[in-house]
């Protein structure tokens, strides 16, 4: 065996340039697609390559990429989240409620934070010691949390004001939405920039990560090997909760109201932009880097439709179509 | 005979990989034709191309003497060449008639016409001599019926060849002497069935001839009367290997070494009852019986998947209650599960990982996993078991299943167990890759003083390497053999609930 074994280093070097590894990254076909959109819009609009313009794209994917990063972990783990919507305006909700009734802003945030990893602990203990299917079990979370969120305010507007906040701390909050550093980059944007970086020292190099990627690759050879299937999966989803409500706070800093229909919807982006990023529905596929591409992808699509007057509409139908048609490629692909 | 099958020159080429180099030879009407060969060897993707999945490279295949020129499976199924794969294909949700039937439903002016679908099903398994309702859900099914129904399905397609790929691999020999009844009497009706199957001396029980491949070449083809499993054997394997898997000196522990596992009056639902055995250090013990004795439920007890309903174990002579796998692999238990792609492999992952997953201290620090720490671990156990991979980057799907066997071997190996579980680890491997993993169980026993318990099918196996061989029969221990005792006889008298004392 001593020659397999030198031969295997070699091959082992050869294949691990940096080069090497980047072209047959996953993620390159995506990626490739991404560069494509940009060379595409700059040539057909003359605003979309400038930096107001990039700033506001980037600036627009910032809330989507919070809560990708968490989509990604539950994928991995091979479940999904539709309640995250639902989670982010409870989350919110809760949050405006406090402080009005006068908490410190920074304890209602706390708080908020709190509410949303404690639905996704909830939302992983039925999954796995229930063994609901987690289609069922968040659909069911995506109807209780809005419902919440609607109790509590009742459907009101609630205006992020110094008239109702007494708290000094209020300007801080609302720049932390709305502000831009030199002028230039959006706040909001370094949230997500911490959350990329820290989802990917949980996901890329922590063991958590690592066991993700074992239970959503073959749950029962996971726990064949000593891995609690149930840990891994509830960390998953209260990651998840969690970051639905971070991106809710950072969100109604930037729009200064909270209203309980937040975040409706918006877990059909999370997952599309999931999916994109090269995740796959079967587990155990899926990366942060790739995420951020799939974020990235959907905003400058979107971004540069609007820049070409392309009616929302018509957006909605291209966007479907992008989605179906990256995942289509990917099968193709992981064919060959 | 006539010949109605004919491969001429067939050759087939993947990137990289030459599948099949000029293969030539015939399949006569109305007889049982096995196929032999290592895994690789070019066996299945001689059959893929026959069942229509892919055309050949270069090459044809004459069926009645016309070139089958589809390479879709529905074609070939049409023409009537089915196949009863390994993994069996049925849709688990359905009835066994609507399986039988899928895609071919029966008719009549008022719809489907389920009373003449029932009958005629009933009739096709009744044929097959066994108790199966055509209404229960193929899910509720045990392995050996769902694959009656599926070579019913097959049967039912006026099938003039029928391939069987590993049929008896989870079949006991009862079942498998059913299944053997029944293709004679496919032959009979002039039926072409061709044979793959890694278990020679069934082989040789039931085909007329065989022929062998190797490395993707044909080597020729004989008749089973005037060859022996031995010529066949040294054949696929190209050198004689034979006498690593049977013949070597049974080095049989004696009953002096320090007891490592005691169970005493273990019972968990209906899977079994008042099992009672002791495991000695260095020891090699076989849990034999058939499908459905309870031999695979009883190793996830013990291995703390499940809770026992009563009774004990001791380790070292101390009592444990093991609640989860975890819990056991901490307290030295490694196990290797039956169903390798089910409970084994993360396909999603390379070499490394696999062979690693199970650790969490030794690969990380402060809880970040280390790169590093996992290449060293996992090639100490490709070095060690000789795991063929091109490096410990490659996909573990990528790799034979014999290969991924050792992976998962070295995997346990890894947590260093002083008891190590293995349920089936010989199974659908080819016999060199069994050759090699006995050899490693020997190396574990001998010079690290291992206590092995053996879950298996293989009577032959199961005869020649255990120290002594604990007998199931529907849940309860009929009995241990060691020593003399040990005998394909003694085995299967107490696998069929005879009595050590009537022996």
């Amino acid at each position: 065996m001593g020659t397999t074994v030198a031969e295997n280093q070699d091959t082992e070097a050869r294949r691990s340039g940096p080069l090497a590894n980047l072209l047959k990254a996953k993620e390159i076909g995506i990626f490739a697609g991404l560069v494509i959109l940009v060379i595409f819009f700059s040539l057909s609009t003359s605003v979309f390559l400038s930096v107001d313009n990039l700033m506001n794209v980037v600036r627009q994917v910032s809330i989507l990429g919070i809560l990708a990063v968490g989509m990604t972990m539950v994928i991995v783990s091979g479940e999904i989240d539709l309640s995250v919507g639902s989670v982010y305006g409870m989350s919110v909700v809760a949050m405006s409620v406090l402080m009005t009734h006068g908490l410190p802003i920074w304890t209602s945030i706390l708080a908020a934070l709190a509410l949303g990893a404690t639905a996704g602990v909830v939302n992983g203990l039925l999954v796995t010691r229930l063994r609901v299917p987690a289609l069922i079990v968040t659909l069911g979370m995506l109807n209780m949390a809005r419902g919440v969120a609607m109790i509590i305010n009742g459907g009101m507007v609630v205006p992020l004001i110094p008239r109702l906040i007494k708290d000094p701390a209020l300007d801080a909050f609302i720049f932390i939405g709305r502000g831009r550093i030199m002028d230039v980059v959006p706040t909001m944007s370094i949230a997500f920039l911490l959350v990329l970086i820290l989802g990917f020292i949980i996901y890329q190099k922590n063991i958590l990560g690592y066991r993700m990627r074992a239970v959503g690759g073959n749950p029962e050879a996971a726990r064949v090997s000593g891995i609690s299937v149930t840990m891994v999966k509830i960390a998953a989803f209260a990651i998840m909760g969690f970051l639905a409500a971070f991106g809710g706070i950072i969100n109604s800093g930037f729009l200064g109201n909270v209203q309980s229909t937040a975040g409706q919807g918006l877990e059909l982006d999370v997952i599309a932009a999931t999916i994109l990023g090269g995740a796959s529905l079967n587990g155990g596929e899926g990366t942060i880097v790739g995420t951020l591409i799939g974020v990235l992808l959907l905003g400058v699509l979107r971004n540069g439709l609007v820049l070409m007057g392309v009616s929302p509409f018509v957006q909605m139908v291209l966007i479907g179509a992008v989605l179906i048609g990256a995942v289509a490629l990917d099968m193709r692909s992981r064919k060959k | 005979m006539k010949d109605i099958l004919v491969f001429n020159g067939v050759s087939k080429t993947f990137p990289g990989v030459r599948a099949l180099e000029d293969v030539s030879f015939s399949i006569a009407k109305g007889e049982i034709h096995t196929i032999a060969g290592e895994n690789g060897a070019g066996k299945s993707t001689l059959m893929k191309i026959l069942s229509g999945w892919y055309p050949p490279s270069s090459g044809e295949i004459l069926f009645k003497g016309k070139r089958i020129s589809t390479s879709n499976p529905e074609a070939a199924l049409s023409m009537g060449i089915s196949t009863v794969y390994q993994e069996l294909m049925l849709c688990e949700n359905m009835t066994v008639v609507e399986n039988i039937y899928l895609g071919r439903e029966l008719s009549s002016r008022k719809g489907i016409d389920w009373k003449a679908m029932h009958r005629h099903a009933r009739k096709l398994l009744d044929s097959f001599g066994v108790e199966i309702s055509t209404r229960t859900l193929v899910r509720n099914l045990p392995i050996a019926q769902r694959q009656i129904v599926e070579i019913a399905k097959a049967i039912n397609m006026k099938t003039e060849i029928l391939i069987l790929d590993e049929p008896t691999s989870s079949l006991t020999i009862n079942e498998t002497r059913v299944l053997f009844e029944n293709l004679r009497r496919f032959r009979e009706t002039g039926m072409s069935i061709i044979f793959i199957s890694h278990r020679l001396d069934e082989v040789f029980e039931i085909t007329d001839r065989i022929s062998v491949l190797r490395d993707g070449r044909y080597l020729g083809t004989f008749a089973a009367a005037e060859t022996t499993p031995r010529d066949i054997i040294s054949l696929i394997a190209g050198k004689e290997l034979l006498q690593e898997i049977v013949g070597t000196e049974k080095l049989r522990t004696g009953s002096d070494a320090e007891i490592a596992l005691e169970v005493r009056g273990l019972a968990r639902g209906k899977y079994f009852q008042d099992v009672s055995f002791s495991l000695r250090r260095g020891e090699l013990l076989g849990i034999y019986g058939l499908q459905g004795a309870g031999r695979t439920e009883l190793m996830q007890t013990l291995f703390g998947m499940y809770l026992p309903d009563a009774g004990e174990v001791f380790l070292d002579g101390k009592a444990i209650r093991l609640r989860s796998p975890r819990e056991a692999i901490r307290k030295g238990f490694a196990l290797i599960p039956e169903d390798r792609r089910k409970e084994g492999l993360f396909s999603n992952m390379d070499v490394k990982d696999n062979i690693a997953v199970i650790h969490d201290r030794r690969i990380t620090v402060a809880s970040f996993v280390q790169n590093r720490k996992i290449l060293a671990i996992a090639r100490e156990y490709v070095e060690k078991l000789s795991i063929k991979v091109t490096s410990p980057f490659q996909r573990v799907r990528n790799l034979s299943g014999g290969n991924q066997q050792k992976v998962i071997i070295g995997r346990s190996l890894s947590t260093s167990p002083r008891i190590l579980i293995m349920d089936e680890p010989t199974r659908g491997i080819d016999v060199g890759a069994k050759a090699e993993i006995y050899k490693i169980l020997r190396k574990l026993k001998g010079e690290e003083g291992k206590a092995i318990l053996i879950v298996s099918s293989e009577l032959e196996e199961v005869v020649a390497e255990c120290d002594r061989v604990l007998v199931m029969f529907q849940g309860r221990v009929s009995g241990v053999l060691s020593g003399a005792q040990i005998t394909r006889e003694g085995v299967l008298h107490l696998a069929f609930g005879g009595s050590i004392s009537s022996n």
